[in-house]
């Protein structure tokens, strides 16, 4: 069933193949242990109870959370909800939430529980809404996702213990580089995100 | 001074940890995005523009919404002197007052609209915060008449009206 709400191309048309650059560490402009210059805006959503925007290189991702709202259940808890935008890639993505990103919803709810002083919290939730605008490496994206997540909970009022950061890393050719960008990681054999509260 | 979550504040043994911080392994740790502050000389806190939280032993005050033969609704808009949104309460009829508890009618004490000042006796097992108006200061604190004026208390169960002289009945809380 074609849905009629969305405009699609002509019939005759078709997608504008590109060819993947092949890159390695060599022609990366960045020292391997660097990640790329970051920027953050706080309130960036004036509706949302806390939000917050970072940028780094041409990744760009907004985070808002909404509440505290009331619940029956007596301790608090997070709702995370991660989505690549349509548009975040040079390939399209759907507009319902994927496998993948069911999965990063997962890990960034993970990632962000334990920093959240949910105790002092009784019969709240708060929703966490995390979009990335433009992305540029899947694992980076997440990982910028886990610090803009924070931030934005921290813009909230929400109290925590410490402010969550995030950074991936993966490897081509046995080498081990920060922060890869979607070229690199194409090219790379592995990958890895961590994430720590300093505390 | 501009404080984030998980800065050190001060070592333990100098200060207390007040509201928005908390103490491990011997410091004080700030627990919000906010300013800090010494209050008293002796405590250290960390104040921001938030929504509070009901807690159990909180005083809130609330506007009632709904009335049924059992309880009361109150929607929650100030925790301790502190905006708050997004909450609700139930005065159970058993809590709105400590004696002759089996022959009062809730429409006697409360009517939907009035502002009442209530305390927090649990965080219950609904949806709703359980509240007591049990106690000299909690009750009514500002209800309007039939007629649409604010009536002033003139006994613990009464208020009157100014306009047209009519008494109406309300378990009010003690003036401060």
């Amino acid at each position: 069933m074609v849905d009629r709400k969305r405009i699609y191309g002509p019939e005759n048309t078709s997608l504008i193949i590109t060819e993947k650059k092949q890159v390695s560490f060599t022609k990366r402009e960045r020292p391997l242990d660097n990640i790329r210059p970051l920027y953050f805006d706080l309130g960036t959503i004036p509706q949302a109870s806390g939000s917050a925007f970072i940028e780094a290189g041409s990744m760009k991702i907004i985070c808002a959370v909404y509440g505290p709202k009331q619940i029956s259940k007596n301790q608090g808890v997070l709702n995370c909800d991660f989505k690549f935008a349509p548009f975040s890639r040079l390939e399209r993505r759907g507009y319902a939430k994927d496998e993948q990103e069911k999965d990063f919803s997962l890990v960034l709810e993970q990632a962000l529980t334990p920093a959240i002083q949910l105790e002092n919290l009784p019969k709240s939730k708060l929703d966490l809404y995390v979009t990335v605008l433009e992305s540029d490496g899947t694992f980076a994206s997440l990982a910028g996702a886990i610090t803009c997540a924070s931030l934005a909970l921290a813009n909230a009022g929400i109290a925590m213990y410490d402010l969550v950061t995030g950074c991936s890393a993966g490897f081509i050719d046995n080498v081990s580089g920060l922060d890869l960008t979607e070229d690199e990681e194409y090219m790379a054999e592995g990958n890895l995100l961590t994430n720590k509260a300093l505390l | 001074m501009k404080v984030i979550p998980g800065q050190v504040l001060s070592a333990a043994d100098k200060f207390k940890a007040g509201e928005g911080t908390f103490e491990k392994d011997g410091f004080i740790y700030s627990s919000l995005l906010g300013a800090k502050e010494i209050q008293d000389n002796n405590t250290i806190a960390v104040t921001t523009q938030v929504l509070a939280v009901p807690f159990v032993g909180s005083v809130v005050i609330g506007k009632v919404s709904k009335i049924t033969s059992k309880h009361a609704i109150v929607q929650i808009i100030m925790v301790n002197n502190k905006k708050s949104l997004n909450y609700t309460g139930t005065i159970l009829k058993k809590d709105i007052r400590k004696t002759n508890v089996d022959q009062l009618e809730i429409y006697k004490c409360y009517r939907p609209g009035d502002v009442v000042r209530c305390l927090v006796t649990s965080i219950g097992d609904g949806k709703n915060f359980v509240l007591s108006t049990a106690g000299d200061k909690f009750g009514v604190v500002l209800a309007v008449s039939v007629s649409g004026y604010t009536m002033v208390p003139v006994a613990w169960d009464q208020m009157v009206c100014p306009h047209t002289g009519n008494i109406e009945f309300r378990k009010c809380a003690k003036p401060e």
